[in-house]
């Protein structure tokens, strides 16, 4: 369940999150295999330079996500990161969007999206892969309570399949 | 440790990335040399940081950079949360809007603020820490900024959740507030432009209300700076304060010392207007400060504009002291400032920067006048009336009478250097000057400057010897002091302005005796005239000594109110001068407090003021007597001609006086020793001795008495002493004044005359009255 606080829940990453660093270190280590194994060879040392540049950006943008908290309110629900807090008021919401991802190689990748767009257009995307799944459950319930506009469910993976978190 | 870790991280990091360089790569010194620089300035920036700690609890936030700095911001108070992108995009927008927002209104400059974030301070810190820093504003103004970069991400996730639920609406802001504020500005602007007050004060306050929803408090501020221009026109004072200080709070806060100077050049306006003596001292200091920002500012016509207030302050002050400090003062504040416009404003044609050297002429002009030097006075009128036309503007009016004032006096000064032409050139165009300022101040002038112009017109028709024309223009100035006391600006100094006056009755009463002597068809008019000014202006004395001391009136309870509303309103004036001179250049909340004390002091002095006026007739006979008529005298003298009053009244050049008795026509015991005016009786009756002295004395000082005053020759050879001898006169009623108080004149009169004296005839009256009336019922 959520920490709740003087009436407000606020969800956090659950243990199981640190997967999604898996697919980080990989483009880390394999730019680096590329750099010391290949080095004499200017191609390689291009494409090490470039999966390691691309490792340390996945890796920090995951870090970013794992940062971030989702806090419902009575009239709000709001994305707190380190770098900041975006919110939308409950009754402002008219879309709901949520995209599912269940793809052929799931370990480590977000595999769900919600997508809250209130009437001005503005969009607050949660990734609610990074919860357990007991508190996305908990999330994506009280979504459906609050909101008063249609929910829809976009599914991207080819092959539909269950969830990899447990 | 949080540091240490990051140190060594630091370390890893960049070195790492240098060693690892040096051994795969070849030439590779640059990366090597970039990577330990950045390693440096990282190990530097962390631990410039980690000297800031942040403290975020449940109801506030508070910033700590050891012992020194404290700021402490509850969520409730915040109007506006930046991070650096927002702050650099209103940066940009501030530099490439600069030349609309610098815009004039009407005779002032219109400038914005520097916008929140955007403060050279705050840039500098972000730019070499390249921190995501927070900056906060609260409502009064404050603004923290947050180092981010020295909170983990648990703390800053923190922080800004509970930023986000306890202060939701900084976060969320009503889009359409942002597009009525400046629609409400723009329209207060165009109705101050066409002087339409009320209309522009009202939108200024709408427009300020709405800045203030939106978190835009530096738009609030120079709302408010707005309402306060709005409210000096209006002449409501005490509102005009309480906003000023606020707007000085806000732009402290602000760190805005353009808004900082105008503020306070406000407060002294204010100050210049309904405060006392020690009012127009707390006027200079404000305006001092005020010099010093636009100084710092480089802003030159301002810093001008300054001192020339600071000058027209030291005058005023001057006028109500009486010390020459002050013009000295005066003076060289406004040649320095002359010098600044000549110097640094050079080439300047604005009418604006035109009109305030026309202003420090003028001061200089006034300080020429005071020392009278009328040559250089009247050129340096002249010079200022010339800019102030060729920029289309008319000259202040006092300066105008004062300017026909110093022509005047250097016609009649110069007469051995100067042909007859040349006298008579000089005296029409004084003549023509006075005649304009007179006819400017019945058109658009406040009271006080009109009774000045009148009084400068009528010493001139007086030293001219054209006793008609000054009685006329002497008895509009008694007629207006008369009509209301309460009209002249600054309560507390209302009797020190009234002082400057009290050389007009005497004045009109000495006129209007020579009239009398030489227009024999109309003399007991004149003498009548003549009486009643001479009472007017005993109780003008009266009222002056009365409103002096400290005494209190009567046990009245509305003269017990009165005085602990003029304490108050004093306490509340001295409170103030406390706080400044306490906290020297902070303007906290606890000197908006004492202004509101003030405005409520005021306001109940002026109301109890009034109250007094229209409800107690005994004040206010005392204050604004009726006076009493020569007839109404002589009708309560005693029908065998026993007795008689003989009121005295010391002019400049004679004394008057009034002798009154019952059945005796005035016209004959009416009149002026021309021998004795103030300064003669002063020279021939020293009063300075000591008591042993005067027993000594006072054998040789009844002759002198007998001899100078009673014997002295009137017109048509008659003498007070011809009076007294009269058969049947058993009492007598004397009414001295000025010197005569503390001359013994009942011991040169003859044994067998029973001697009282009174202060005035007024109050003789008020004082018999009503017991004789009460002696009638009873029998």
């Amino acid at each position: 369940m959520p920490e709740q606080r003087e009436g407000h829940h606020i969800f956090k990453p659950g243990s199981q999150a640190v997967v999604h660093y898996l697919w980080d270190f990989v483009a880390i280590a394999a730019g680096v295999f590329f750099l010391i194994l290949f080095h004499s060879m200017i191609i390689h040392i291009l494409i090490g330079v470039i999966m390691l540049l691309f490792g340390i950006w996945q890796f920090f943008s995951t870090r970013r996500v794992l940062g971030t908290h989702f806090v419902t309110t009575q009239d709000d629900i709001i994305l707190v990161s380190s770098i900041g807090a975006m919110g939308l008021r409950w009754n402002e919401i008219g879309e709901v969007l949520i995209r599912e991802r269940p793809s052929g190689m799931q370990l480590g990748r977000p595999d769900r999206l919600v997508v809250l767009t209130d009437h001005a257009r503005k969009q607050l995307p949660l990734n609610t892969s990074v919860l357990s799944q007991e508190d996305e459950d908990f999330l994506l319930a009280q979504i459906r309570q609050k909101v008063q506009c249609p929910i829809h469910t976009v599914t991207d993976g080819i092959i539909p399949s269950r969830p990899w978190r447990r | 440790m949080r540091l240490m870790l990051r140190i060594v991280s630091t370390i890893f990091f960049f070195w790492g990335i240098a060693a690892l360089g040096t051994v795969f790569l070849t030439h590779v010194r640059l990366i090597v040399g970039v990577s330990i620089i950045i390693g440096l300035w990282k190990i530097i920036r962390d631990i410039y940081l980690s000297r800031w700690q942040i403290e975020i609890n449940g109801d506030s936030v508070t910033v700590i950079r050891k012992k020194r700095v404290r700021n402490s911001v509850c969520y409730s108070e915040i109007c506006r949360v930046q991070t650096l992108w927002p702050s650099i995009r209103i940066l940009i927008l501030h530099l490439t809007q600069r030349p609309e927002s610098g815009r004039v209104i009407g005779d002032t400059l219109s400038r914005l603020a520097v916008p929140v974030g955007a403060e050279w301070s705050h840039a500098l810190r972000r730019l070499w820490t390249l921190s995501e820093d927070l900056l906060i504003q609260t409502r009064s103004g404050v603004t923290i900024m947050i180092p981010l970069g020295n909170l983990d991400s648990p703390e800053r996730r923190e922080l800004w959740t509970q930023l986000r639920l306890e202060a939701p609406s900084v976060f969320q802001p009503d889009p359409s507030l942002l597009k009525k504020a400046p629609m409400e500005e723009e329209k207060g602007n165009k109705l101050k432009l066409d002087s339409q007050w009320n209309g522009a004060l009202q939108h200024y306050q709408d427009a300020a209300n709405l800045w203030e929803q939106a978190g835009h408090m530096d738009s609030t501020a120079r709302c408010f700076r707005h309402i306060v221009d709005c409210h000096l026109q209006l002449g409501r004072y005490t509102e005009a304060a309480g906003v000023a200080s606020q707007a000085l709070n806000l732009a402290s806060n602000l760190v805005d010392r353009y808004g900082k100077a105008y503020s306070l050049n406000h407060l002294a306006a204010i100050e210049w207007k309904i405060a006392g003596q020690e009012g127009l001292c707390r006027a200079l200091k404000y305006i001092e400060d005020a010099e010093k920002l636009y100084a710092d500012l480089k802003m030159p016509f301002y810093k001008c504009r300054m001192m020339s207030n600071q000058a027209i302050i030291r005058e005023q002050l001057f006028v109500l002291t009486g010390e020459s400090t002050h013009l000295n003062k005066c003076k060289s504040l406004a040649e320095e400032a002359l010098d600044i416009i000549q110097t640094e404003l050079h080439g300047d044609q604005s009418v604006n920067t035109r009109m305030q050297e026309a202003n420090l002429l003028g001061s200089l002009a006034r300080y020429k006048f005071y020392r009278e030097d009328w040559k250089d006075a009247s050129s340096l009128f002249e010079e200022a009336f010339n800019i102030g036309q060729s920029v289309g503007r008319y000259m202040i009016i006092d300066d105008l009478a004062m300017w026909g004032r110093a022509l005047f006096k250097l016609s009649q000064n110069d007469s051995t250097s100067k042909s007859d032409t040349n006298r008579l050139q000089l005296l029409h165009h004084a003549l023509k000057e006075l005649d304009n300022a007179v006819r400017a101040a019945q058109s658009n002038a406040g009271f006080s400057e009109l009774i000045e112009v009148y009084s400068l017109r009528a010493d001139t028709f007086w030293d001219m010897g054209n006793m008609e024309a000054a009685v006329k223009d002497y008895e509009m100035v008694i007629s207006l002091l008369e009509s209301s006391r309460f009209m002249l600006e600054r309560p507390l100094d209302r009797v020190s302005l009234l002082r400057r006056y009290r050389k007009v009755y005497p004045r009109t009463v000495e006129a209007l005796l020579s009239m009398a002597d030489r227009d024999s068809e109309h003399a007991y008019d004149l003498i009548e005239r003549a009486f009643q000014h001479c009472e007017r202006g005993k109780a003008r004395n009266l009222a002056e000594f009365l409103s002096l001391s400290t005494m209190s009136l009567s046990k009245t309870p509305l003269s017990h109110v009165f005085e602990v509303a003029k304490q108050n309103l004093r306490a509340a004036h001295s409170h103030i001068g406390t706080l400044l001179k306490k906290e020297q250049e902070s303007y906290s909340q606890d000197l908006f407090q004492a202004w509101e004390k003030l405005q409520e002091a005021q306001q109940k002095y002026e109301d109890i003021s009034k109250q007094i006026v229209e409800s107690s007739t005994e004040f206010a006979e005392l204050i604004s007597p009726k006076v009493p008529s020569l007839s109404e005298i002589q009708s309560w003298l005693p029908n065998d001609n026993s007795g008689a009053v003989i009121e005295f009244k010391v002019g400049e050049n004679a004394l008057c006086v009034f002798f009154i008795t019952r059945e005796v026509d005035p016209v004959k015991t009416c009149f002026m020793i021309k021998t004795l005016g103030r300064k003669e009786l002063e020279k021939r009756f020293p009063c300075n001795e000591t008591q042993e002295c005067w027993e000594k004395l006072l054998p040789g000082l009844i002759e002198m008495i007998e001899n100078e005053i009673l014997a002295a020759p009137g017109p048509h050879g008659i003498r007070i002493r011809k009076l007294l001898d009269m058969p049947k006169l058993k009492r007598l009623v004397i009414v001295p004044d000025g010197i005569l108080h503390r001359l013994p004149i009942h011991a040169a009169i003859k044994d067998g005359i029973e001697v009282t004296s009174a202060p005035s005839s007024a109050v003789l009256i008020h004082t018999l009255l009503p017991r004789l009336e009460k002696l009638l019922i009873k029998y």
